[in-house]
Parts: C-alpha cells; structure tokens; sequence
C-alpha cells in the first residue's frame, strides 16, 4: 500500500518537476524581448501563486545546458522529411515574404481512358500555429494513399500565414506592423496571393488541370470558407480567386471549428494565454509543454510541429513565442463572425466537410444545415477511439502512430485517421481524381451514377 | 472584466428563471396524477401548460455528476399476463421518464427481439396510422407528440426511426418505443433510422447517454444489438411507402427491399444504407449526398419509384424542415420531421402526419413542450481556440 | 512486494468491470485487502468518468479503512492526488469531503480536513472552488470555537492575505461560519479583513465579497440586535462596506449592493431605528439612477422588499415615483422585474394612500400592458389579477377589468393565458357574473387560439362558469363551443372536451345531457364525419365517459345502441374501445337491466373473443372477466 503510495508521491513529484522547468513566467516584457537571460536571472521571478510551487526552488537549477539543447535540435525532424519544397513567395506589391511547404502529389498508372487530375490538398494553418502543422498529415496522407489502394497520391501545399513561424522570421527586419496586420480580410487576402503564386508555378494553361481540396484548421478554416463563400456570392468583379482557379477547388474541410464555439471560447482566450508560459528554458521543454498542457498529444507530430513557433534571441539564451498571440486579439472578433451561414451557403460544386473533435456541438446554423444534409460532419471521440473494431469500416488494420487522446490540433494528434477521412472525401466527392481500381464497389461512383441514371432512363436536369 | 460581469448578470437572472420553474414543478407533478385520473378541479391553467416538465435533470449534462442508481423494477416471467403486467410497470415508469433498470433493459430488448425479428423488411401497416419522423431523445416532446395525436394503443403509430442521439432522453425515448412496441406489436411500427447505429450513437450522444445513466456501455450495446432487427421500411395500406431516409439506385421494386438482409450493422454503402440515409433534391437524377452517405434522389426519381411500386406517396424523415413536414417533388415525398426545436436550439416546429381509413391525410404541428425547465446547455468551452 | 501487490490490484480491478459491483463486496477478502489500492488506480484511469465514479466511493472506502487509516493515509493521499486532477474528479472530492467528519473520527479530528480542502478551495474553477467552500463550512459547524479559533481563523488569514484573487473569493465564502462564533476583537479583526475584500483589486473578488455580504450582515443583525450587543454589529464598518459598492465602478458589483441594503435595514427594523433611513434612500436613489441598468433592474427585483425593509409609510409613499420611473424604464429587463412587485408594493401603497395607488400607479400599469415588449406584458399579465383583492371590487371593476380585457386580446398568447390562468382570485373579488359578463367576448375568441394550450385552459375554465352561469345562460353563450372542441385537431383537445361534458351533465342534470349532448353526438353519426375513426372514437368515448353520470335507463336505450353498433367497426381500435365500454355499460346496467347484459352484452363480447386483432382480444377478455365478477358478486 505505503509502496504505491510512494511511488505515486514520486511520480507526481517528477511531474511537477517538469512542470517547474516550464511554468516560470518572464515577468520583464511583453514581447518577450528579455537577452540577457542566464540560469541566474530566476531571482525574478514572481512567487507563484498557488500550492503548485512547492519545492521550486530545488528543482529550477537544473534546467538543461544549451550543449543538450543544441543536440536536442539535431535530432528533431526536418521540414524536407515530409515535403519535397519550400519555396518563399514574395508579394511585389508590399515585399512580404511566405514560407511554403509543398509535397507534389504522384500520379499512378490509370485503367481508364481519361487521366486522373492531380488532387492537391491547400492546407492553411490557425492562428498560433504553423504550416508544419500538416506535415505529419502530409506523410500520412502519402502513407494511407498507398495502404488504401489508391491508384494516386494526393499532394499538399501549405504555408505560413502572415506574422507566424518562419513567415514572421522572414519579414521580422521589416515593419513591424505588417506582421501585426492579422485582421481576417487581410488573411484572406495573403491566402489569395499564395494560392495564386502556387497555382501558377505549378500548373500551365492547357495541361491537365488539378483538383484542389481546401483544408482549414480553426482560423484557417474561416479563411477559406470565406473565400470560397464570396468567389460564389460576390459579383463577378468582386470574385477573391480567378475563374482558372476557382474551377479547380472541388472541395472544403474545415477542421474543428464552430463560429459560436470559437467566439465564446475566445471570451477566455486572454486568460488562457496568460496563463501559457512566456519562454522555455529549451526546445525539449517547449515541446514537453505542448504535449503536458494537451494543447498537442502525438510526440511525432509536436517534434516538427512546434520548433517553428520558437525563436531564441540570443545563444544560450530562452525559447520565446515567435507569435505573441496577446498581440492578435483586436482582430479576434473579426475571424468568425457569419462562418457557420457562409459554410452552409456554400453551393454543392463544392463538397464540403466539417471534422470536429470531442463534440458534435454545433451552433444552430450548422445543425440545421447538417440535419438537412448540407455537408458531411465527422466527429472523432476520444471514447470512440477505445472501441477500436468499429471506427471506421472501409480500412483494414493499418500500423499507426495516431494518438489515443485527441484535442484541437485532431490532424497532429490522429494524423493517419484524418488522411483517411480526406482521402476516402476526395474519392467520394471527386472520382475523376482518385479512386481505388482493385475496389469495383466503390470506383468511380459518379460513372456508376451516369449508369444507374440511365438504367433507370433518367439523368440529371 | 467586462466579460465577466456580462456572465454573471446572466447568471443571475438564470437563477431565478430557474427557481421559479422549480416553484411550478412540484404542484405539477401531483397534478399530472389528477390529470391521469381523468378528472381535475384545479383552475390552475398554468400547471398544465408545464405539466410536462419533469424534475430538474440538467444535472447529468454537466458530466459531474450523474444519476442515482436506477430502481429495480419487478422481475417478468413468461407467463403471458405477468408479462403484460410487467410491460405496463415499465412503460408507467419510463413515461414519468426514469429508465428501467440494467437487466430490465436486457429482458426488454430480449423480448423486443422476438416481435421484431419476425417482422418484414417492408413491414405491412394498415390504416388508420400517425406517421412520424424523428424524435432524436427529446423524450418530452415525444410525450407532447402523444398528446397531440392521441395516446397508444387508440392510436396507430408508425415512427420512421431516429429515437436516439443528440436529445438528453435518448435511453427513455428508445426504452419507452420499444416497451410500446413489444406491449403493443399491432399497434405500433418502429422502423430503422440512420442513427439506429453502433457507428453513429457512439459519436452523437446515446453511447455517452448509456455510460453516464448506468456507468457501463452494456444497455448501449443491448439497444444497438436489437437495432439489427428493427424493420427498414413500413408499406401503409400498400400505398404509402415509409422509411427513414430515401430510395436508393440499387432498389426498383420494393420486393428489392424485400430481398436484403437488414439483419447488421447499418452499412457504410449498398442499399440498406441508402435507404437509410439518402435525400430527395431538387436536381433530377441520382446524385452525391453531401451527407457523406447515401443518394439523392430527383424528381423523375420519385416519380418511377411511385409508378412502378404503384404508390401513391414515399413518406420519410432524415432532413430537419422548419415547419414540420414539407413536400418535395411535388406531391410525390413528403418529409416529416418530429423533434420541435431540434437539439434545443434550432427553432423549427415539429409534425406528425394522419392518415385515416380513407387515405386522408392531414398534418397535426407542434411546438415543444417545454420551454423553462429544459436543461440549459452547458457545455464546457474550449480551453484553447485560435 | 510492489510487483505482486501490482498484479494484485490489476486482478481485481479486471474483476471488479467484469462483474457487479455487489458480487465483489461479498467476496470479502479481496475487497478488504486494497480498497485504496483500488481507489488509486481507478483515480488513476484514463477515463475522467471512471475517476468520478471511484471518488464518488470515497466515504465507502473510508468506511472500510477505518478512521484512523483515513486519517493516516486516505487524506494525505488526496491531498497529494487531487489538487492535479480534472475539475470533475475535484469537484466530487470537494463535495464528499464535506462529510467526512465523522468518518476521520469526530469533530476532535476535523481540522485535518482543513488543508486539504484549503488547497482545492484555491482552484480557479468555480464550480470546484464552491463546493470545497460548502464543505469547509460544514467542517466549521462541527468545530468547537477553540478550534475555529485555532484551526479555521488562521485558515481564513491565509487565504485572506494571499495575493492571488481565487484564494480571496474563496476567502469571502467562509466569513459566515465563524463571524457571530468568534471573540469580540476577533470579529472586528475579520471585519476589516473583509473591508479589504470589499476593496480588493480584483472585482472578481469584490463581486465574490459583496455577494457574501448580506448573509453575514444578516447574521450579525440576528444576534446583535439588542442595545447592549448592538455594538458588535460594527455599524460603521458595515455601512462602510456598502457605501464602497454603491460607488464601485463596477456594475456587477455594484447592482450587490442592493441586498445588502435590504440586510442593513432589515437589522433597523428589528432595532426599531429609523434614523439612518434618509441617507439610506438617498444611497438607494443612486442606484435607482444608475446609468446601468443591471443596477436598477435589481432594485426593480428587490422594490417590494426594499419598500417592507424601510417599513415606514412615509417612504413608501416617497418610493412611488421611483416605482413608476422603472415600469417607464428604457430597458424591459427593469420593466419586466418590477411589473412582478406590484402586488406586493401596492399592498404597502394602498395602505399607505389608496389615492395614491389608484391615480399614480393605474395609469401607468395600464401603459404596461401595452408595453412593447411581450415578455413584459407576460409578467404583467401574471401578476395583475393578483392586484384585484388589494383594490377591491369596485376600483378592480372600474380600473382593472378594462385591463384585463385588452391583455385578453393580446397577441402573444402567453399573456391571454397568464390572465386567465388566475382569474380565479378575481373571481373572488367581484364575481363571476360580472366576471363572465365583460370577459366572455374574449374567452369565446380565445376558445378557437391556435395555440392548442389555450383552447385547453379554457375548457378548463367552463364547469366553473357553467356552474355559476346556469343553464340557459351557459347554453346560449357556450354550448355550441363545448360540442366543437369535441372534434378538435388535437386529441388532448378532444379529450378535455370529453371530460367536459361529463362535468357539465353532473351540474346541468340528465336531461339537460341527453337534449344538449347525446343528441348532438347522435345526430353526428348521420354525418359524412363518422366515415373517420377519430370522430367516431371520439364520440364513443364521449358517451363512455357520460355512463356513471347517467341514469341507467339512458344508458339502456341511447347509449348502448350506439356503441354496440361499432362492434364490427372495420377498425380495430374502435372495436377494443366498445368491448372496454361494453363492461362499464353491463356495470351500469346490471341488475336493472339484466337481460341487455346477459343477452346482449355477453355474447358480443365472448363473439370478440374470437377477433383477429390481438388488442381486441385482450380487451374483450379483460371485459369479460369484468362481467363474470359482476354476475357472481350478485349471486351471492
């Protein structure tokens, strides 16, 4: 009994030895602009507040040098592990920079007459994080796209929006204030530019056009829904994206937002972020935290994930937040509003889906929209995971790294689970695209429509 | 702060709207009693409007805390008469909605087994029947809805499936249909809905239902092992034909329907799932659902399906319409849909649908039942959300 | 041992899922051996359910451990354990350690609870924080004042003194158990701590502070309340309190402020001092005149109590105005809430100057009822006919009725029902003659709402004007609406229709029943309406509900033709329905007319027996069970 008791005692003690590591709060500045800091400098750090800072101080020197860190570093994963290019777009008009990551898609040998289109999945970050979010999605999509049997492989294309992660590195030297410009015209603004940018690089009129599928995360699923929602409501002049464009997109994935769930919970965001640490003391920390906080809960993933949003400001020196997001809230209140009527106004020549994670809690306009059939709703549960036999039934087995928990980030934590999802959308919504050929039930479902409509002597008006 | 005082006036006024429904509640349960014994002298008006309030249970839907322990309900045999008996204890029980106990629940489905798997793929119904569509654990607007079309067994009832997920009754609704069904076979017709699914309850509420009312999954797995054997379809008089959601291209003829075996799991393709899961669309033809599941289904659809079959209208659920029921296809299929105020939030009245022994048909409304005591909606937000 | 033992436990906790959780109890052994064992690795579980279900045993595992183990080791494990955990598994501990005195051996132990529930008491989760707070001041009820002294006082400084705002908050919610129990200097001490709070930097903690505050101004007003105590209510550091939260710049604290007004003067009251009261009505007209208007509208809430606290007439007649500038405010929040105190104001008013009431008040509730906003008329609308006694018969006549009237027209129909719903009490004022007379436009009108619930409250309402109305009135004006309802869309219509008409022949008479109804409902089947079950089950359950309240002889010659004529009704709803009437009607008739049951009844009935429908067999059988016993019974 005492030896459980003990040992849970020391459990906990370790655990909230790390905790401590992290849990020091940079009292100096918003912006985290401390440089000098040293292992000494802990003098000023504010009492904390609660029984939480029991034998701090015994703990805190022991935090880890920078020769760890730097090894630390070098063991992380590279971007060029899941994407074959990074190019950086310049907007000529203003001189700002993006990062862009973009792993091509791979066409297979097809049976039929018509080639498939390349399917390439546009992934757009939310805020606070970054485009190597997708990259374990990315691999996975890559993974399962041959596991399933898919006669090709999809690519993804994805960035880093404006003042985050290498983007906000890029144009650091510049005004401040471009950075800072986070409000959701001008997101959706810089979306339209690197969309273009892309779309031109890699596709020349008169060549097989591909199929583009928008996937959002939180913020970045408002961004694109509304894009998409003003290409087909605003007059023709008024249009974001050109008709050559817009005629590619045969899809849109929203991931874990509800536009009245995201503005309440953004009522708490300020206190939430207040209490997130200002700076770590090392990379390892810094991932260690997000996956500790359940902010992320797939290591793989956090490993290549999380290194883009922290910088160091000097050698030897703490981890900082390469986005203080304090600084975005005056926009906040701009990043939903009307979501959930612009994703259920959108038109069916774009499929839409919407995953969630953990509830179906949807605001009024969703529900009514998902009761009529308007888009297609997928919710993973953490207790649905536990029950594995029944998730899902079109897949075999496959070796998986997904996560057993899930939270906000659902495409880190259930990376492989979520390309199935996107992968098996694609072949549903778009068969001239993707397809299985060993799988006759399924293949090319809109051939089968053509044949079933003209059995049955009818076709479509 | 700001914020936070905008909250906490709320709250306060919150408090007191509760308080007061409180206050309305108690006389009203005794006087539903009177209500029972058909005679009441009260001049209260106010009590009936609320007598369908039933206690304060918004305390499960908090995740804290969760029920009592369920009460034990006297064991049936299988005599005939002790059986009826018991039936008639349990659905007295449910419809004060408080659940039946665990291996009450595993007698029920074990009965509701025997009925059902005897019943037809196309299972025939005669008139006079009330057609309804989805209820979805609004338990208390399914008793308002009896209180609308007249109580069973003096009524016929056909229900087009949708008993669980996203209400707060799920386990009552479905114990209750089903305890009327077995006490009642001829009188009542329970079909398949979509969400009649292991795959389905487990993402939108009844599985969570069942584990929070009786700590484990085993009365989800009871219900969801005798969802196999629900009918799929219902054939009223050989002229209307009924089912959850829409036809499918795999299916002609109804003596199709006939062929499948629904004894499964809801598929994730094929016709069983069509049928549970396609929609009727204003395009012609047959055509992707954006549901993700399932057809749509065209005009000239319908009008074939009917022909062939020689119907006289297809009759379904599945789609929410705000006022109730609603045509499409010009008279061809008609929606119904039963749950007033859908998931308590999205402001649509609720219908059911008369058809007598001269193929009459009309349409009876209604709004939900209740309005104060329903429990508010407290999810817990996000930590994070950016 | 800690291999083994970890086996152990995995053994049994698989055991315990797989089997219930009584099986397990009687296997005594193992459950002896590591209840604790037990509660640690489901407090450990994945799963936050599981974690809630194992914490809600805790007085169980308590139980088996014994009071000295719990001591030992059950509450410095949870105090290790818990502070970590989810704020549903917290919550639950917080509320089960409220009563675990007994269980840690007594009040004697009790303070070891204290720090446990100190550290859950710091979570900034609310709802958690609250109930470590209840519990804590249950634990305090057991203490003996030494030990509050001892144990709970410093508990309270620390909490009081740590700079961090959910301490404080928690801080204000445990002044109550120990503010009368302590010394006279420690009172005034933890008054000034509670000043603090009332000041504290954090409004969360003012809100927190103000809140508390009226219950223990309340306390201190109870036990301090003669002239040789009353200085230990601390007049000037209480009415320090509350002049800080009328000028907080806050209005969620601020609006507090009023309850503890009501608390300060109800201590006056009790004192018989009305010294204090003008600066008190001033500090009140400040927040009458507050710019926000969640301060007025909880002055609008709180008028009738303020208005009893000051308990002088001279004020009340002073607060009238204010009264009649919140029914006129902009915000229909502050309208709505005072509309529900004019009952109660107006009982002090009227005896304070009738004239008053009457030529101030009047019309602007009658403005009221045709406020804008309908849930304003709503609760007008269910609080006016409470005024009726207050004004008696002839001002309710002349002033009331035409309200009542118009508010009966309302669109809204929640007003129309909130006005009937309690017309009774009117009723008693001035009569139904009179009440029907002026009303029965408007209920004729509301008869056919489309709202179904308002054709119901109705129907509800007819017996008691049929019997005050008497016949013939009740015929002309009502008696052709009491048959339609019979045939309304909504069953639940038809069915306090049917009862209706019961009701109505048990004051109207037999013949009255068999002139008005059972010939209306006779001339019914010679209509195409009967080709639809619904009418026709309709009519026979109406008839079926008239047998007690009829003679026999009706029966025998109206009402058992009728319903025996539906015996081979095509549908078989009806036919189950005649053979459960057949047994009422062979009750009725039986002796008298022993030859319809014996002749008639029973061999329809044994023929039923033999229906196709399962329903009607059961019926029948039923009925025929009701038979035999009737005959036998009347051999004997």
């Amino acid at each position: 009994m005492s030896d459980f008791q003990r040992k849970l005692f020391q459990n906990r003690l370790a655990k909230a030895e790390q905790q401590l590591g992290v849990n020091i709060s940079d009292v100096s500045g918003e912006d985290g602009g401390g440089t000098n800091e040293s292992e000494d400098s802990f003098g000023d750090i504010a009492p904390l507040p609660t029984f939480r800072n029991r034998n701090a101080h015994s703990n805190l020197k022991r935090s880890s040098g920078s020769d760890d860190d730097a090894k630390y570093l070098r063991s992380l994963p590279k971007w060029s592990a899941f994407f074959d290019s990074n190019d950086i777009y310049r907007d000529p008009k203003t001189g700002y920079c993006f990062q862009t990551y973009y792993s091509n898609p791979v066409l297979g040998e097809t049976l039929s007459d018509t080639p498939n289109n390349p399917v390439i999945f546009i992934a757009h970050h939310g805020a606070g994080s970054s485009g190597l979010t997708f990259a374990k999605l990315t691999e996975s999509i890559t993974k399962q796209a041959r596991v399933q049997g898919y006669d090709s492989t999809p690519g993804l294309f994805t960035f880093d929006m404006r003042g985050h992660a290498n983007t906000m590195m890029l144009n650091k030297r510049g005004r401040d204030g471009l950075n800072f410009d986070l409000s959701i015209d001008q997101i959706c603004k810089d979306f339209v530019f690197v969309l273009g940018q892309f779309f031109n690089a890699h596709f020349k009129e008169g060549e097989q056009a591909p199929s583009l599928f928008l996937i959002g995360h939180s913020l970045g699923g408002s961004v694109i829904t509304k894009i998409i929602y003003e290409q087909q409501h605003a007059e023709d002049n008024q249009k974001p994206l050109p008709k050559v464009i817009s005629d590619c997109i045969k899809g849109l994935i929203m991931v874990d937002i509800v536009e009245d769930t995201a503005v309440k919970a953004l009522n708490s965001m300020s206190s939430y972020l207040r209490g997130v640490p200002q700076q770590f003391p090392s990379m390892e920390k810094a991932v260690d935290w997000h996956l500790r906080s359940g902010l992320l809960n797939n290591r793989n993933s956090a490993l290549i994930s999380v290194p883009p949003l922290m910088y160091k400001s000097s050698p030897g020196g703490f981890y900082h937040w390469v986005t203080d997001l304090r600084r975005t809230s005056p926009y906040w209140s701009t990043w939903f509003t009307g979501l959930s009527s612009n994703f259920i106004s959108i038109t069916n020549s774009v499929s839409k889906m919407l995953i969630l994670v953990n509830n179906d809690y949807l605001d009024k306009d969703l529900m009514i929209g998902q009761m009529q059939g308007r888009y297609q709703l997928l919710v993973f549960h953490n207790s649905q995971l536990q029950l594995k036999n029944t998730l899902t039934t079109l897949t075999q087995t496959v070796c998986s790294e997904d996560s057993d928990q899930l939270g906000h980030f659902v495409h880190e934590d259930i990376p492989d689970k979520v390309a199935i999802s996107l992968l098996e959308f694609v072949e549903r919504n778009d068969y001239r695209a993707l397809s299985r050929p060993e799988n006759a039930a399924t293949n090319s479902k809109i051939d089968l429509l053509n044949k079933l409509n003209a059995k049955w002597g009818v076709g479509k008006k | 702060m700001d914020l936070d005082s905008d909250v906490q006036m709320e709250d306060a006024i919150e408090q007191q709207d509760v308080s007061e429904t409180v206050a309305i509640t108690n006389p009203t349960e005794e006087d539903e009693d009177e209500d029972d014994a058909g005679m009441s002298n009260s001049l209260s008006v106010k009590q009936t409007i609320t007598s369908t309030i039933v206690g304060d249970d918004d305390s499960d839907e908090k995740g804290v805390i969760s029920r009592k322990p369920i009460e034990q309900v006297p064991i049936s045999t299988t005599n005939p008469k002790t059986q009826i008996d018991t039936l008639d204890a349990w659905i007295e029980q449910l419809s004060q909605c408080k659940p039946l106990s665990e291996d009450s629940v595993k007698e029920l489905c074990d009965m509701a087994i025997d009925v059902l798997k005897d019943e037809e793929n196309v299972q025939p119904v005669n008139v006079p029947v009330t057609i309804c569509g989805d209820i979805h654990g609004q338990f208390h607007d399914l008793m308002e809805l009896f209180k609308i079309g007249g109580p069973c067994p003096d009524t016929n009832y056909l229900f087009m499936g949708d008993y669980v997920d996203r209400g707060y009754y799920s386990v009552e609704t479905v114990s209750y249909l089903v305890a009327m069904k077995v006490r009642y076979p001829k009188r009542i017709t329970i079909l398949r809905g979509n969400h009649e699914s292991r795959q389905i309850t487990q993402v939108y509420g009844f599985y969570d239902e069942c584990f929070r009312k009786y700590g484990s999954a085993n009365v989800w797995k009871m219900f969801t092992d005798l969802f196999d054997y629900f009918p799929i379809t219902a054939l009223v008089d050989n002229s209307i034909f009924c089912l959850h959601g829409g036809l499918s291209p795999m299916i002609e003829t109804i003596d199709q329907v006939r062929e499948l075996n629904r004894f499964q799991e809801v598929p994730h393709e094929g016709p069983m799932c069509d049928l549970l899961w396609s929609d009727p669309d204003d395009r012609g033809g047959w055509g992707i659902s954006p549901r993700g599941a399932g057809f749509t289904f065209g005009q000239d659809i319908s009008e074939q399906f009917n022909h062939t079959n020689g119907l006289s209208l297809t009759a379904r659920a599945h789609q929410l319409v705000m006022e109730g029921y609603s045509w499409s296809h010009p008279d061809l299929v008609v929606t119904i849909f039963s749950a007033p105020n859908y998931c308590y939030r999205c402001g649509n009245q609720a219908a059911i649908m008369e058809v007598d022994e001269n193929h009459n048909r009309d349409f009876l409304q209604y709004d939900p039942s209740i309005r104060p005591g329903e429990p508010t909606v407290t999810r817990k937000t996000p930590d994070y959300f950016l | 041992m800690p291999t083994a033992g970890t086996s152990v436990v995995a053994a049994a906790v698989t055991s315990l899922d797989t089997t219930s959780a009584n099986n397990t109890a009687s296997n005594g052994q193992v459950e002896e051996l590591y209840p604790i064992a037990l509660l640690m690795d489901e407090l450990r579980h994945d799963d936050v359910a599981a974690r809630v279900q194992a914490m809600k045993r805790l007085d169980t595992i308590s139980i088996a451990l014994g009071a000295e183990r719990t001591r030992k080791e059950l509450v410095p494990f949870l105090e290790d354990v818990i502070p970590e955990d989810e704020d549903e598994v917290i919550a639950i501990a917080a509320e089960e350690l409220g009563k675990f005195v007994p269980l840690v051996g007594g009040s004697e132990f009790a303070p070891i609870l204290i720090p446990v529930l100190e550290k859950i008491a710091a979570c900034e989760e609310p709802i958690v924080r609250e109930k470590a707070i209840d519990s804590l001041n249950s634990v305090a009820t057991s203490l003996s004042d030494e030990q509050i002294q001892q144990e709970f006082i410093p508990l309270l400084q620390r909490l009081a003194k740590e700079r961090w705002f959910s301490l404080h908050i928690a801080a204000t919610g445990l002044f109550k158990s120990v503010i009368v129990r302590v010394p006279s200097d420690m009172r005034s001490e933890l008054l000034k701590m509670y000043f603090d709070l009332i000041q504290d930097d954090s409004p969360m903690v003012r809100k927190a502070a103000a809140t508390e505050l009226p219950e223990i101004v309340d306390l201190l007003g109870e036990r301090f309340n003669k002239p040789e105590t009353v200085g230990e209510f601390h007049w000037d550091i209480v009415t320090s309190m509350y002049e800080n939260l009328v000028n907080d710049n806050q209005d969620s604290v601020k609006f507090l402020a009023v309850d503890v007004l009501i608390a300060i003067l109800a201590f006056l009251k009790r004192l018989g001092d009305k010294s204090h009261h003008e600066e008190l009505f001033e500090s009140l007209l400040a927040l009458i005149n507050d710019p926000s208007w969640r301060v007025r509208y909880m002055v609008a809430d709180r008028f009738d109590k303020l208005a009893q606290n000051f308990d002088d007439d001279g004020y009340t007649l002073k607060l009238v105005p204010n009264l009649l500038s919140l029914m006129k405010d902009n915000e229909a929040e502050v309208r709505k809430a005072v509309s529900k105190q004019l009952p109660g104001f107006c009982t002090l008013a009227n005896k304070a100057d009738r004239s008053i009431m009457l030529e101030d008040i009047v019309p602007v509730i009658s403005q009221l009822s045709m406020d804008e906003s309908e849930t304003v008329r709503s609760a007008l609308a269910s609080e006016i006919t409470g005024l009726a006694p207050i004004f008696g018969k002839e001002a309710t006549i002349k002033h009331l009725l035409p309200i009542f009237v118009e508010m009966l027209k309302d669109e809204f129909s929640e007003v129309r029902l909130n006005i009937i719903s309690k017309l009774q009490v009117v009723n008693e004022v001035i009569g139904i003659q009179l009440l029907s007379e002026s009303l029965l436009p408007a209920i004729t009108s509301l008869s056919n709402d489309k709202l179904w619930r308002v054709r119901l409250a109705i129907i509800e309402q007819i017996p008691l004007l049929a019997e005050q109305l008497g016949v013939a009135f009740f015929d002309e004006a009502l008696g052709q609406l009491c048959m339609e309802w019979l045939w309304d869309p909504v069953y639940s219509i038809r069915e306090a229709a049917v009862l209706n008409l019961q009701k109505l022949t048990k004051f109207f008479g037999e013949d009255w029943c068999k002139e008005e109804l059972i010939k209306r409902i006779m001339e019914k089947k010679q209509t195409k309406d009967f080709d639809n079950f619904i009418c026709r089950i309709t009519c026979l359950l109406a008839l079926d509900k008239l047998i007690p309240v009829v003679s026999a002889k009706t029966v025998s010659e109206d009402i058992y033709p009728f319903v025996n004529d539906l015996k081979d009704d095509q549908v078989p709803n009806i036919r189950f329905n005649v053979a459960k009437s057949l047994a009422s009607i062979a009750e009725k008739l039986y002796p008298e007319y022993s030859s319809i049951v014996t002749d008639k009844i029973r061999p329809t009935l044994e023929r039923l027996q033999e229906d196709d429908d399962v329903d009607v067999r059961f019926y029948t059988e039923q009925s025929l069970e009701r038979l035999s016993k009737l005959l036998t019974n009347s051999q004997e």
